[in-house]
Order: C-alpha cells, then structure tokens, then sequence
C-alpha cells in the first residue's frame, strides 16, 4: 500500500510540477479610441474569466494568466461599444495588443439623426449658448438675427427675414411650443421684417433646420424655426433693461415652490431718441416703436405632468418715406399680435404625451398710395405628439394636428397693379377667406448598427380649399464613423399649401394644389474639444411653386431649384474661452420661373431668384477682456442680390401712367452687401447674485450705404438706389438683474 | 477507494501549485488576476478610498475590477451589483467636482441602471439592488427634469419593491428617507418623515451583522451624514455637528464629511 500511496504522491506532485512548469502567458498593450487616444480606466480581460487588468492612465495595460491557447480578449469602458480580439496564448509568451474602442451611439433625440439642424439654448449639445446670441454684435440681441449667422440664410438685407437655401422668407414655418407664430416679424416687410416677434429671454431653446428635416413639421417647403418657451422658474428674480431706445422689465416668481411658477414681462421699444442722437430718422414720419408684453403661467400638476400657458401680445407701427413710380410719399404702417398657447406635457406608461391649443390673432393697418388695407388672421391650433421607447433601438413618434386660417381683407388696393396715385382707380375689398388643414405624421428613430443611427417618417396633410392630400415621406441618416465625425444624409419631400387668401376666387384662384420641394442634404460634421467644423452639399428642386398668371391670378406652374455649399468653423464660447467666435460661409445657386413684364404682356423665364445670394460670408469673433469687460465684432458680406432692370415703359391706359418694359429677369445684381458691426460690455456682479451688464454696440461701424433696391421715376426713364436707413448708429444701455 | 483517495490528493496538490502567482508578475497585476471574490474585496476596498481621497483612478480601477469579476456566473450578481454602485459613486463625484461632467456622468449612471435590471433578472429578490436602482434613478431625474416625468414612477416601484422585499435593511430604510428629505412637500416628501428614516436607518445598521462577506456593508457612515444635513436643514448646527462626528466615529477618513460637511457647520460657528 504504502509504495503504490508514494506512487500516487508522486504522480501528483510530478504532474503538477508539469503543470506548473507551463509559465502563464503575459498580455499586454494599450486601450484606445477611433482617434488613437489612450483610454484610461478602461477594463481588459480574458473573455469568460476573471483574469485582466484595468488600463492606466496612459491607456496601457499588462496581466497574467493561465487561460492559454485560443482565446478572446476583451476591452470595455463606459459609453463605448466593447472591443474584441482573439490571441493564441503560449505559456510563458509576451502577447502585445492594441485594442480601439468606438463610441457607442449617442442617446437618439432632437438633433442626433437630423442633417442642416443648428440649436441655440442651455443644453449642453447645443451650437450656442443663449449668451450667445445676446452678446453677438449686429444681431441686436434678436435670436432671427442670431441665428442669420448660421451658414444657408441669405444676406438679403438688414432686416430679420430668414431667406433660406434659395427660399423665399414665407417657407421658413416658425413655431413657440409647437404652436405656428404666423406673423413672425415685427414692422413687416416683404423680406419679412426687422425684428423677430419673440423676445429672447422668452426662450430657453431654438432648433434652427435649413433643410431635411423630419416629419414632425409639416407645412414648410424650405426651413423651421422651432422656439421653446422658459420653463418653471425656480428662484424670484427681475430684470430690468434700459437702452437708449428700449425699456423692459421681467419679473420671475414661483409662486409655489415646484408647483405653480409665473414669469412676467413687458417691453417698449421707442427708436425716436435713437435717430435722433445718430443724427439719422428723416425718413420717417413716426420712427418705428412697439411695445409687447408677455404672462407665462406654469402649473406642476403631478411629477409626471404640467401645464404652461403662454400668453404674448404686441404691437408696433412706423411711417417711412417711400419713392415709387406712381407715388413719393410715406408707406404707413401699424398692426398687433396676440398669440395665445396652452402646452400640457405628461409621462403615462413610458410615453410622453405632449399636446398644445393656440391662439394667434393678427390685425394690421397699411396704408401707401390707393392701397389702404386692413388685414386680420386668425389662426387656430390643435395638436398632438406621443413618443416613447421601442426596446433599447428604437424610438417612436406620432401625432397629429390640425390648424384653421382665417385672412380677412378689407381697404383699397390699387386695380393696376403697381400704380398707388391716391387719384388711381382701386378695388375695393371686404373678404374673409379661411382653410383648414390637417395632417398626421409618425417617425421612428433607429439604430440599425454600431455608430449609425437612422430617422425615417412620413407625414401626410390634407387642405380643405386645395381638396386634396400631400403625403411626404422623409429619411435621414447618420453615421458616426469616429468618435468626433458624423456623416449625415438626408431626403425628403416637402409640401406646402398657398395662403387661404390665393384661393379667393377673385383675386386668386381656386383651384391652386400644394408647392412641393424635395430636399438631397450630404454633410459632414467633426468636433474635437473647442473646435466645430461643419460641410453641408444640398440639392433642392421645387415644383408646383404659386406664381403669377395675367388671366388665372395664380397657378401653380413655378419651378426652380436650389443647389449650394455651407461652411461652418466655430470656435469656443462667449466667457468660457478667452477668444470665440465662428465663421459661416454659404455658396448659392437658385434658380426660378418667374414672369418678366414687358408693358402689358409678361413672359416667363428661368433666371436666379430673387435670393440667389451666390456668397454669404460671416465672420464673428469675441473676446473676454480684463476686468469684466468683452468686446466682438461681426463682419458680414454677401454678393448682391439680382434685379431685374427696367429697360423702358408704355403708357397705360388712361390716367398718364406708364408700365415698365423689363430686361431678363435677374440679369443684374445690387452691389455686394456688407456691414461691420461691434460691441463692448462689461459684467459687475454686485451683492448677493445681482449683477449689472453695460453695453454699448455699434452698428454698421463703416456707414456704409448698403443697395437694397433700386427706384424708378414715374416714366422709368430714371433709376435711383434705394440704400439702407440703418447707416452707423451707436447704441447703449444697461441690464440689471435681481436674483432674490 | 483508496485509488481515488491517492488520485484526488495528488489533483490538490496540482491545483496549490497552480494557485500560486507567477514571481516575475507586478503585485497588482498580481491581485488583479486573482478570482471573483477577491477581484470584489479589491474592488470595494479601492471605490471606499477613492470616495474618501476624492480620487477618480481607484473608484475607476474598482469599477472596471468588478466588471471583470462578473465573468464568475456564481459572483455575477454581486459584481454588477457593486459594479452599479461604482457608477453611481463615480457619477456624483464627476458632478460635484468637474465641470462639463454631465455626458459623462449620465453614461455612468446609464449604465448603473442596467447592471441593476441585471441583476435583478438573477435575483428578483434583491432589495438591496431595488433600492440602490431607486437611488441612481433620482440622480437621474436630478440631471434631467424631463426624464424625470419618466423615471419618477420607475424609481417609486423600486422603491416600493425594495420595501417589500426588505423593509428592514437598513439601506433600503436610507433610500426610502433620502426620497422623503429631497422629494417637494407637494409630491409626497416629508422631512420630519426623513429624520425619522434616517435614525431608523442609522440603528438598523449598528445591529447589521452581514452572514455573507459579500454583502453590503455601506451606508452606516453615510447616514449619520444624512442626519446632519437633516438638522442642518432645520439650522440645528449642534445636532449637525455632533452627527457628523458620529459619521467620522464609524469612518475617520470619510472624506465628504471631513473635508466639507463638518468644515463648513466649524466655519458657520465661528
């Protein structure tokens, strides 16, 4: 027994001294992302054991083990995708390894899938920050002009009108919490006005998308601005704002902690003072002034649902002189907005419910020449959305909404066409006219594979003048193929029905459809620590477009396309780098049918279009100085916009007016637009969190006489430039905020 | 018999020899190619002095040791168990000490929740891991109001769970009386509610007596913390004070309280 128990002993020990002979394997090597940065912390092991190591601080790791032969090494870290690779292990070897990590696809939401989508607010993916857009020199504190710093948006002239991709300014739908502010500028224009209606410090979120964007909006052909009101307010507060034309207050209160809150504002805004100290104003027979005030409500029902009730109402008005052929005296102007918006929001089962009732009442008074018009809109929204996870892959939306417009028409307008002699014949009119529309829409967000996240919808409207439906299916996609690279494509159609007014059968014609584009967007988009750089290539065609018809009053035989270029280089943020700033290029090419009047005949011909900007440049930068004080300057030029000039005129009939004898159509250009505009504030904290903002800006700091037009005499045998009235101006006041 | 007597001794000696680290290995290369069980006490041990130390590198080091401790299927629950908890250590830490933090501090908590479910697939008895959910929940809603509408009725069915399962681990009593300190009077909370949680918590973790080494033991020192912030809350600086000495009785080197809490009520004193 005992020699067979020594064999036994023996047997073991030799056996595991064999075993024990075989020297573990070492493994080592480094951890890294797509762009070859070491990753430290990140856990490496031997797939299925417990045998590993976690990297150091350089990314770099070593370890032993026993598990040999074919084996699986994995690398793990927080918000990437794990990465394997299998090794043959031989005792005793030194294995070296390199393995990269890749991003694991961001949370899907609002801008992630989205191509040609800008932001402005407080989360911490947005392009700019609220600040921002305050501190942005020329864009007087106004997100409209802000966000026309954004490359895609057509320097057509000084004003706020969003112009974009080769669009007119009436296809860019703007929204306040989904609701459609309608009349979206203040002292309108025909490029759309010189201010926004919706003050800044209003909101606390804008998405800006000049193309592809998703079914979520209908009811635009070319661009949305989507604007988001501030939300509860959770500490007392009151702003007041002096300038040397413009007085505001706002008031902050939650009224009962985390339940009921209140913000109040009024502005009043008196350009008087402003021209006269910058020597500028004869133009104007009463400068322009508006005032506005606002009551935002917010009710916390439950921790899963609230109300906000968001009530504003403006007004504003101006006198201006104006030179036409027929008429040499002032264009007047005054019109109010009420726009009225309750937003509920509630998490049931998983599924956020969000819906919105609106409210937009708009009257206004214009008065040049014969014409003496008062228009009114009503407008009336309901509208619905519900989304909600689909496992850990998908995302769904779906909702519906539908509108009523109604345009009401009373006054004079002139019966042939551009003659406004007070003495001319005139029609007279007394007309409402109003539409309904409904649509419904459903998107899925996918994320078919590592690093590409897809967004395919489809929407579909239905207008009750046009009698007939437009359905709009949508794709965009988004591959993340390093850790700061996106490519995002993009395609889709877009449907947009004429105003109610175009249907009238009077003066429109009833039988009008909807004016449909379809959007080709490919961009690429690379941040890295401070610096954003974004290439965007977009095709758009446009079909279906309302153009004029001597007999018909409208048809729908338009057509064009845009196709261009966007560049966007940014650089840090306003104080939290000592130099920020961003560069936004756009190269244009838009095209469209347009009529071309020669007396009393017209004929149609494709030419650029009247917003056919082939070069948009801007530039702006900011700087923190010492001592609390920070300074900017914003640098814009664009090429002029085409003209079509007048080449000669035949008399009309009766009354010694004449009709003028076009050349082609946008066969010239106004000379290049630029503007040079600066800022300086100064920041002093005071008390306890009070603070006080002193500004001082300088608009159009080389007084140069930007064309924007060009008059005619009354026999268009003279023409004259029609230049800018904002020539170099300065500006100054102070913000005070109390924080209680 | 007596052959697979001789056979079996013979395999235990193969397997001591085997269980020995090789000499030339660094020791914690060492340590960390030991198995499940002390991959976990190497983890808590690191994730304990980086909270103490404010350091990221150990609690980064312990959370990736506890990934790796998963691989056991026997440890597997435990693992991601603390796994979960390193997240939601390292989140609040890159919340209150670096700025820009927020992406990186959800994807920590993120992924708390999701070794929570998974473990909660392998025991869905766990209320230890029902009431740590509840917690990394509300720091979710903390980050992000809107996903608060979402996650708050997923944190209140935890929480209750959690309660079901166990309403007398004292970590789930200091769950249920950190949502009633920090939740609004409206919606439920009740800080004289709290306080009473709070010292029901704090006696319940003086009689803890873990049966498995494994187990969670955190929490003691952390509610004596929560008790002074209680009474400073109702500006009782002495009660503060004298709690957060309590916490530094159970854990001199608890960092939150030595270098901020009971520096800040000394300061106010003077």
């Amino acid at each position: 027994m005992v020699p067979r128990l020594l064999t036994a002993l023996l047997g073991g020990a030799c056996l595991a001294a064999a075993v024990h002979a075989q020297d573990p394997a070492v493994v080592q090597g480094e951890v890294v992302n797509a762009e070859g940065e070491p990753v430290p912390f990140a856990n490496v092991q031997i797939a299925g054991t417990t045998d590993g190591s976690a990297t150091g601080r350089d990314g770099r790791f070593r370890f032993a083990t026993r598990h040999l032969e074919k084996r699986d090494i994995v690398a793990s870290f927080i918000g990437c995708e794990p990465a394997r690779q299998t090794l043959r292990l031989a005792p005793g070897d030194t294995t070296a390894v390199r393995l990269v990590l890749r991003r694991v696809l961001i949370e899907l939401g609002e801008t992630a899938v989205t191509a040609s989508t800008w932001s402005t607010g407080e989360k911490q993916d947005v392009l700019l920050s609220p600040l921002d857009v305050v501190t942005t020199p020329g864009a007087a504190a106004d997100i409209f002009r802000a966000v026309k710093t954004f490359p895609g948006v057509a320097m057509v002239d000084d004003g706020a009108g969003l112009f974009v991709r080769g669009g007119d300014v009436s296809e860019t739908l703007v929204l306040l919490d989904r609701a459609t502010v309608v009349h979206p500028y203040r002292h309108e224009s025909p490029t759309g006005g010189v201010f926004g209606t919706i003050p800044p410090f209003m909101t606390r979120r804008t998405v800006f998308s000049t193309g592809g964007f998703p079914a979520r909006y209908g009811n635009a052909l070319s661009a949305v601005l989507a604007m988001e009101s501030q939300d509860r307010p959770v500490q007392r507060r009151s702003t007041l704002n002096l300038g040397l034309a413009a007085l505001s207050l706002g008031i902050d209160e939650p009224v009962v902690p985390d339940v009921l809150g209140a913000r109040l504002s009024g502005n009043l805004s008196l350009t008087d003072l402003l021209f006269r100290v910058n020597g500028q104003g004869g133009a104007f027979e009463t400068c322009p002034r508006s005032y506005d005030g606002n009551v935002n409500l917010f009710y916390q029902y439950s921790p899963a649902g609230r109300l906000k009730l968001f009530s504003f109402a403006t007004s504003d008005r101006l006198g201006v002189r104006v030179e036409e052929p027929s008429f040499d005296g002032f264009y007047r102007n005054r019109s109010a907005s009420r726009l009225h918006n309750l937003h509920w929001s509630h998490v049931h089962g998983g599924w956020l419910i969000r819906g919105s009732a609106s409210l937009n009442r708009y009257t206004a008074r214009r008065q040049l020449g014969n014409l003496d018009l008062e228009p009114a809109d009503l407008s009336a929204k309901l509208r619905a959305d519900l989304e909600g996870g689909l496992g850990d892959r998908a995302w769904l939306r779906f909702g519906a909404e539908m509108e009523r417009m109604d345009n009401r028409f009373r006054g004079t307008v002139p019966r042939r066409g551009d003659i406004l002699d007070p003495e001319a014949e005139v029609f007279e009119l007394d007309h409402t006219y109003g539409a309904r529309r409904a649509g419904g829409y459903v998107e899925v967000d996918l994320k078919p594979a590592h690093a590409v996240a897809v967004n395919a919808g489809v929407r579909a409207d239905h207008h009750d003048l046009a009698r007939r439906f437009a359905v709009d299916p949508r794709l965009s996609a988004r591959w993340s193929f390093t850790r700061s690279t996106d490519l995002r494509l993009a395609w889709g159609i877009y449907h947009q029905f004429p105003s109610a007014m175009k249907y009238n059968p009077v003066s429109g014609n009833p039988e009008l459809g909807p004016q449909r584009a379809q959007h080709w967007v490919a961009g690429l988009t690379h941040e890295r620590r401070e610096v954003m750089m974004r290439v965007e290539a977009y095709h758009k065609p446009y079909r279906g477009l309302v153009l004029h018809h001597p007999r018909l009053n409208y048809t729908n035989d338009g057509r064009g396309r845009a196709s261009g270029l966007d560049l966007f280089l940014k650089h840090g943020g306003f104080l939290r780098t000592r130099v920020s700033g961003w560069a936004a290029y756009s190269l244009l090419r838009s095209r469209r049918l347009q009529p071309r009047h020669l007396g009393r005949e017209i004929l149609y011909e494709e030419a650029p279009s009247p917003f056919d900007i082939t070069h948009n440049l801007t530039l702006v930068g900011k700087v923190r100085l010492p001592g609390g004080l920070s300074g900017g300057l914003t640098l814009k030029h664009a090429t002029g916009r085409p003209v079509t000039p007048v080449t000669g005129a035949v008399p009309a009939e009766g009354g010694g007016y004449y009709l003028p004898v076009q050349g082609p159509v946008g066969s010239e250009r106004l000379p290049a637009f630029r503007r040079l505009d600066g800022s300086l504030s100064y920041l002093r904290p005071f008390g306890r969190g009070h603070q006080a903002v002193l500004f001082l800006a300088v608009s159009n700091l080389l007084n140069r006489a930007n064309v924007l037009d060009y008059d005619y005499s009354l026999d268009y045998s003279e023409r004259r430039p029609r230049t800018t009235r904002f020539r170099r101006s300065v500006y100054f006041g102070a913000m005070i905020t109390f924080n209680r | 018999m007596r052959q697979m007597l001789l056979l079996a001794l013979g395999l235990g000696l193969t397997a001591a020899c085997l269980s020995q680290p090789a000499a030339h290995l660094s020791p914690a290369a060492a340590r960390l190619s030991q198995p499940a069980d002390s991959l976990i006490a190497a983890g808590r041990a690191d994730l304990r002095a980086g909270m103490n130390q404010g350091d990221l590198e150990p609690m980064m080091a312990a959370r990736a040791a506890f990934e790796r401790a998963a691989a056991n299927a026997e440890r597997a629950g435990w693992a991601r168990y603390y796994a979960a908890l390193a997240g939601y250590r390292i989140a609040n830490h890159l919340l209150a000490r670096e700025e820009d933090s927020k992406d990186r501090a959800s994807a920590h908590l993120e992924s708390a929740v999701e070794s929570l479910k998974e473990v909660i697939r392998l025991d869905a008895e766990s209320a230890e891991a029902y009431a740590l959910l509840n917690s990394v929940y509300g720091r979710q809603i903390s980050l992000n109001p809107m996903k608060g509408m979402l996650l708050g009725r997923r944190s209140k069915r935890a929480l209750d769970k959690a309660e079901e399962l166990a309403p007398d681990n004292p970590r789930v009593v200091l769950a249920a009386a950190l949502s009633d300190f920090n939740t609004p009077g409206m919606w439920g909370g009740d800080k004289g509610r709290a306080m009473e949680g709070f010292r029901r918590a704090a006696a319940l973790f003086a009689l803890e007596e873990p049966a498995d080494p494994l187990q969670p033991v955190w929490g003691h020192r952390e509610v004596y913390a929560w008790i002074g912030v209680a009474h400073l809350d109702r500006d009782e600086r002495d009660e503060a004070k004298a709690a957060f000495e309590k916490a530094l009785e159970i854990d001199p080197d608890f960092g939150w309280v030595r270098y901020v809490l009971l520096p800040g009520v000394e300061q106010a004193a003077e």
